[in-house]
């Protein structure tokens, strides 16, 4: 036995330079967060920040003149020094799965980039050049799209089978419980496919908005038909368990409250509530010169959060106990798609105009921690911009 | 100039004197350095020690996603102890300490899921794609060893730790560390010994 020559071979061992730059700027991201003298520096800003930001949601002046306040925020805030520079720990734990999207240019929309999982130490790993991804439901698998495939994937990245369809595919959801069904869209099909990747078939034409499976292991999913009805069908059986009138106007959002007790049907312009059986319990419109943009169940207590935009701001708001929302954040221009940490804690918002992340405290009003730099963080290369703006949040 | 020290030469630009040969610095000295808010330092510790971190993990997980994964957690943990970490502990052995336990936790944890079936893991049951690594037949016949075997062939002959310095690292007998090294190399011999 050779020994030099098993050093030698050893040493020959591929060293990665993408994953050492990605952890070189992990590195100097955490050591900027670790550096005592800076923290201290900060810490009374931010106290004062916060507090004064508390105040200012609590005596509700985030309306017509809350873009002042928003841009005072990203300002003081967020001008990309004082909020936090990296993203070096998901607050409240879990773990991210990222889509980020290449900025619109003049005459073309946003585009879809990559799907990123972020672990809750802040590492990052890109997955790959997907249009849209969505957890398992014990975060150990994603699927993963991109024009006509269809891939379930493993955090790490390695690709455990793929399926082409004719068509885009879009808004692939796996079933929760034991994931044995994911749903998802193709060239205005609503089909669905084992969680192995085998049996897959059509179920029905469908509007292109992303199917709502009821949170238990019964495999009933929710869609919109291409009349904006929405339907409830048992897809193991194919039985149509109901389905709703005509919705007045198109379809852009459904989701099932984690108890399964209510069925989200969002338009631009208001929401309905739907019991388990299809009854209409509460129909709510927007006030006149806001559209709906998001929408998110808390895991618990029943509440929602929504997005709802005017010309020059977003609103983040919070329904109560008794339905009746509270703003929780505004912000000039758009957010992106938000989510729930786990345990209902904090909300986490993409905000692209401030090339932020805004985690939200669903308990204390205007506590919030933003990082900066988001587009930095997820561009996949020196010159490349993209900004994560769609969010799911798993696992603690 | 007070204190002038092997820390600042070539850290701080400012600082090196045009007469002086510029020398390494040591690692105590670059950890003194990141203490008192040199990013350079940090940089400097990173350029030094994260390939052989990396390949470590490589070598013992056989996973590129998990050898970044290992790597990165590892230096993460040492920023986040730097405040307090003792300046007379050599860095090496404690960071490289980390990947290795880190490595060996990570390749148990998988051949145990490999173990528990399909029921346990009911999302995706399908067979995993080769994992190619681009480590070529060594990496096949180290892929065939335990991670306990990697682990400790990886540290004596990549790391260039003594026996000692392993048993230490791994709290394990040194006789242990010599029959899996004896073990290990028995195993990569017929490789090595097949390729000439």
């Amino acid at each position: 036995m050779n020994e030099q020559r098993l050093r030698d071979e050893l040493r020959r061992a591929p060293v990665d330079e993408r994953a050492r730059a990605r952890a070189l700027h992990v590195a100097r991201a955490a050591y900027a967060e670790v550096e005592p003298a800076r923290g201290r520096r900060w810490a009374p800003v931010l106290a004062v920040a916060a507090c004064l930001l508390a105040a200012a949601v609590a005596a509700g002046s985030l309306t017509p003149p809350g873009d002042a306040v928003a841009r005072w925020v990203r300002e003081v805030l967020g001008g990309g020094e004082r909020a936090r520079p990296a993203l070096v720990r998901v607050p409240g734990g879990g773990k991210l799965l990222v889509t980020t999207a290449r900025p619109a240019t003049s005459g073309a929309a946003a585009r879809p980039a990559d799907a990123w999982v972020v672990s809750a130490d802040g590492s990052r790993r890109r997955l790959g050049d997907y249009a849209g991804a969505s957890w398992s439901p014990r975060g150990l698998f994603a699927v993963a799209w991109r024009d006509g495939e269809l891939l379930a994937v493993e955090p790490g990245g390695s690709v455990r089978w793929s399926l082409a369809r004719r068509g885009t595919i879009t808004a692939a959801r796996w079933s929760p419980g034991r994931g044995f069904r994911i749903a998802y869209l193709a060239g205005g099909s609503l089909r669905v496919v084992g969680g192995d990747g085998l049996g897959d078939h059509r179920l029905a034409a469908a509007r292109p908005v992303a199917p709502a499976w009821r949170p238990d292991d019964a495999h009933v999913l929710a869609y919109a038909d291409l009349r904006d009805r929405v339907r409830v069908v048992a897809v193991d059986s194919g039985r149509e368990l109901w389905r709703s009138r005509p919705v007045r106007a198109r379809v852009t959002e459904l989701a099932w409250a984690p108890d399964g007790s209510r069925l989200l049907v969002a338009t631009a312009r208001s929401w309905l509530l739907l019991g388990r059986d299809g009854r209409v319990l509460e129909r709510r419109p927007l006030p006149a010169g806001f559209v709906a943009d998001d929408f998110a169940w808390a895991p618990r207590g029943g509440r929602l959060a929504i997005v709802r935009r005017s010309e020059r701001r977003s609103d983040v708001l919070l329904t109560g106990p008794g339905g009746r929302p509270r703003l929780l954040f505004s912000g000039s221009g758009r957010f992106g798609r938000m989510a729930f940490s786990p345990d209902g804690r904090r909300l986490l918002v993409p905000w692209p105009d401030a090339d932020q992340w805004l985690f939200l405290s669903t308990e204390r009003p205007g506590g919030f921690t933003a990082v900066a730099n988001i587009e930095r963080q997820f561009a996949g290369g020196p010159r490349s911009r993209a900004f994560a703006d769609s969010v799911e949040w798993c696992c603690p | 100039m007070r204190g002038v020290d092997t820390a600042e030469v070539g850290l701080d630009d400012t600082r090196i004197a045009l007469w002086r040969p510029v020398r390494r610095a040591s690692d105590g000295a670059l950890v003194r350095a990141a203490q008192r808010g040199s990013e350079r330092a940090v940089e400097e510790l990173f350029a030094r020690h994260w390939p052989d971190a990396y390949r470590t993990a490589l070598l013992i997980a056989h996973d590129r996603a998990a050898a970044e994964d290992i790597a990165q957690e590892a230096f993460l943990a040492a920023l986040r102890a730097l405040p307090r970490f003792d300046r007379r502990r050599p860095l090496r052995p404690w960071l490289h300490r980390i990947v290795v336990n880190r490595s060996i936790d990570w390749a148990r944890a998988r051949r145990l899921r490999r173990e528990v079936g399909v029921d346990a893991v009911p999302e995706v049951p399908a067979p995993a794609l080769p994992d190619e690594l681009g480590l070529g037949p060594l990496g096949a016949a180290l892929g065939r060893l335990t991670p306990e075997h990697r682990a400790v062939v990886v540290m004596r002959y990549l790391l260039e730790m003594t026996p000692g310095e392993i048993a230490v690292a791994l709290e394990l007998p040194r006789g242990t560390v010599n029959s899996r090294l004896r073990r290990g190399l028995d195993a990569l011999g017929d490789v090595l010994e097949d390729e000439r």
